[in-house]
């Protein structure tokens, strides 16, 4: 963006953040659209307006964040300008402009949790995800970690204030939280990334699979598929190899 | 009722009275209809759509209850303030947005007995006629909005909800609408501006009363998640009943939430006025920690004006003496703490002990409100962080004697000279400390620190000002 740049283009700039690889790409799809029909169902004929911060919430929880680019979309499915949806995105603490991570801290530092220490765990989180505690400032309280894996954000109350300090992972609070509460949470975020990871690559492999299967059927061949999936066998561990006759269970049903 | 138990480590204290909590952190009880209902859920609502929806406003207002989401403004009083003769829709809002820090009670009733608050407002809106409905859930909850969508559903399923509930010939229909972690949204009007999805800029008193001009400007009662829930109680009670019982001007049950420095924080339901704040931080909190003492005490909230532990207040007897007492002598009431300069609110209860910096914890609560202020009304807008600016000079020891009057000065100019109640909310506190705790902050200032440029900047600006020798 040049020097000149003004207050709405500056809203409409895009924000990259290392988080976006673990999200989908904002895309309207017919699917995005419905949902979005049915939200604004939801409010008295005539008021779709109202239907901007569920969007907001639908469109967050799917992309990760709000990009420029949703703003008009957002704004025609509730028949209101860009720029007003542009208004309520730059208001609320809640909604994001920039990508977060695949794991979202959000560490409460108000009174009570502040009592409890939770203003302490910021630095070690922020050592732990390999973060600058300096780029956390009053007007950007999110950072993101380079490997878009973690984003930290200090937020105000959470409303569990008993049992500070309160951390929320995504959607999930933990309420007095230690150091090694943290350590643990983080072993546990790793081992989901993992598992999640595991199971893509099965899926990938069993369409793959599922795929030559289509194929070598419509060939009508029997000895072919054998011999063309050999290859693909080789480099496979055996958890996926032992996923196999499933794939070919299904590939068979479909016939 | 002796058969309920509760998970161990969680038993209410036996000074508690559980009403609204009767089902959070019980033995084997899930937020589910089934579960509700096996302990005689929904019977209040056969009860009550069969009434008269005047006759459930009458039994609310003799019950003497009071909204509990901090104002303390009668309940039933508020719903006979829709307009006579009008011809608008009615709507019916309930407040979630539960953000005042020290207050952590709708997140146990949210999360554990969604279907309490559902029948309670089924009630509300068959009492004010009202055809639609909105949950305002804040978006802290997003586990407590999977639960509460649920068990609309589930409602829905049972003709709780719907078109011709129970075949009363009343229809409802009840919304969930999630914010999105702004404090302000849990100001009446701001909370209306953000279900009509505009920017939640509270609306100016008079002429924006919701009962009057409120959501899409029709009439529309907002009323706190405890309150629905009371409401639910006082038709269980009756209304005589539930006056009877607890403080006379404040009656029923209250959710006290305690956090800080505490042996025993968390939340506890007490009858309105049967304990004083000692008892309640020495009996059911257990005192302060080990080898502490307690300094200071919030009593209602963040936005309460701090007290003091050892500080003499003076009441009158039914006589006409004068009786010299502590806050622990204080009755937990809505209207006695009230006498002294401060507020009961949410109930949110907030302990120091004698280790905290008051500076510091003024200097975190101005952080806070600096960044909640919405922005609408300047004196708050700027107000706030130039007094987050200032404490944070004085806790970093850049501070003069003079800072101490100029913070208390901003926070008198904010008070009183803005459209809603965060004006006085982000004051109080201000106020409170300076005044109360003034010695401590004047400890951390010196004098030569007026003539030190406060920043960089400043520092700067000074080189072309004087001469350089």
């Amino acid at each position: 963006m040049s020097e000149t740049t003004n207050a709405i283009d500056a809203i409409a700039a895009p924000v990259s953040s290392p988080g976006e690889k673990f999200f989908p790409k904002f895309e309207v799809t017919p699917e995005l659209v419905a949902k979005a029909q049915e939200l604004v169902a939801l409010y008295p004929e005539g008021k779709e307006q109202s239907a901007v911060l569920p969007i907001i919430h639908h469109v967050q929880e799917e992309f990760g964040y709000v990009c420029p680019e949703a703003m008009p979309w957002i704004a025609e499915m509730c028949k209101c300008t860009a720029i007003h949806v542009a208004g309520i995105v730059t208001f609320y603490p809640g909604i994001h402009r920039k990508c977060p991570g695949k794991f979202h801290f959000r560490v409460c530092r108000t009174i009570a949790c502040a009592l409890s220490g939770g203003e302490e765990l910021l630095p070690y989180i922020c050592s732990k995800m390999g973060v600058d505690p300096a780029e956390m400032t009053d007007e950007e309280p999110m950072v993101v970690s380079p490997d878009g894996l973690w984003s930290l954000e200090a937020v105000e109350c959470l409303a569990n204030c008993g049992f500070g300090p309160n951390v929320m992972v995504n959607d999930t609070l933990h309420s007095q939280v230690t150091r090694g509460k943290i350590d643990e949470i983080m072993a546990a975020c790793k081992k989901e990334l993992a598992a999640e990871r595991k199971e893509a690559a099965a899926a990938k492999k069993e369409a793959a699979a599922a795929r030559r299967e289509a194929r070598a059927a419509a060939a009508a061949d029997v000895t072919e598929p054998e011999a063309e999936e050999a290859p693909a066998e080789a480099p496979a561990t055996k958890k996926a190899a032992a996923k196999k006759p499933a794939a070919k269970k299904t590939a068979t049903k479909k016939k | 009722m002796s058969e309920i138990t509760y998970k161990p480590g969680k038993e209410p204290h036996p000074r508690e009275t559980r009403r609204i909590f009767k089902n959070i952190d019980r033995e084997g009880y899930d937020p589910s209809i089934k579960c509700f209902m096996k302990d005689g859920g929904y019977q209040t609502l056969k009860k009550c759509i069969k009434m008269e929806p005047a006759d459930i406003t009458n039994e609310v207002k003799k019950s003497g209850l009071r909204g509990r989401g901090g104002a303390g403004f009668p309940t039933g009083v508020k719903w006979t303030f829709i307009p006579k003769g009008n011809t608008k829709p009615v709507y019916l809002v309930c407040n979630c947005d539960e953000s005042e820090p020290g207050t952590f009670k709708d997140r146990f009733i949210v999360h554990q007995d969604p279907h309490q608050l559902i029948e309670g407002m089924i009630i509300a809106c068959y009492a004010v006629q009202a055809h639609y409905a909105v949950i305002y859930m804040r978006e802290e909850f997003p586990e407590g909005a999977r639960i509460m969508q649920k068990a609309l559903q589930e409602a829905e399923e049972k003709n709780f909800l719907g078109k011709n509930i129970l075949g009363s010939g009343f229809d409802l229909k009840i919304v969930l609408h999630r914010g999105a972690g702004a404090y302000i949204c849990g100001e009446e009007t701001g909370l209306i501006n953000s279900i009509e999805g505009v920017r939640p800029y509270p609306r100016i008193k008079p002429p924006f009363f919701p009962a009057a001009i409120g959501l899409y400007g029709c009439p529309t009662i907002v009323n706190n998640v405890e309150s629905l829930c009371q409401v639910r109680q006082v038709m269980m009670m009756g209304g005589e009943a539930y006056a009877a019982e607890g403080a006379q001007r404040s009656p029923g049950t209250r959710i006290i939430g305690v956090s800080g420095d505490v042996k025993r924080p968390g939340v506890y339901e007490i009858i309105s006025g049967s304990i004083t704040y000692g008892e309640l931080l020495y009996d059911i909190c257990g005192g302060p920690r080990i080898g502490r003492k307690f300094k200071a005490i919030i009593p209602g909230g963040a936005s309460a004006k701090v007290m003091r532990c050892d500080e003499i207040l003076k009441d009158r007897n039914p006589d006409g003496t004068v009786r010299e007492m502590t806050i622990f002598d204080v009755p937990m009431d809505l209207d006695s703490i009230a006498k002294f300069g401060s507020m009961s609110g949410s109930g949110g209860v907030i302990v120091m002990d004698d280790t905290r910096s008051m500076p510091k914890v003024l200097n975190n609560l101005n952080r806070f409100f600096a960044w909640e202020s919405c922005g609408q009304c300047s004196p708050c807008r700027e107000g706030n962080p130039w007094m987050y600016k200032l404490s944070t000079r004085i806790c970093e020891g850049k501070g003069s004697p003079e800072d101490v009057d100029l913070l208390k000065s901003v926070a008198d100019n904010i008070c009183g000279r803005t459209v809603c109640a965060f004006g006085e909310a982000c004051s109080w506190p201000t106020q409170a400390f300076t005044t109360k705790f003034r010695e401590e902050f004047l400890a951390l200032t010196k004098p030569i620190n007026a003539l030190k440029p406060h920043s960089a900047e400043a520092a700067e600006a000074r080189k072309f000002l004087t001469r350089e020798d």
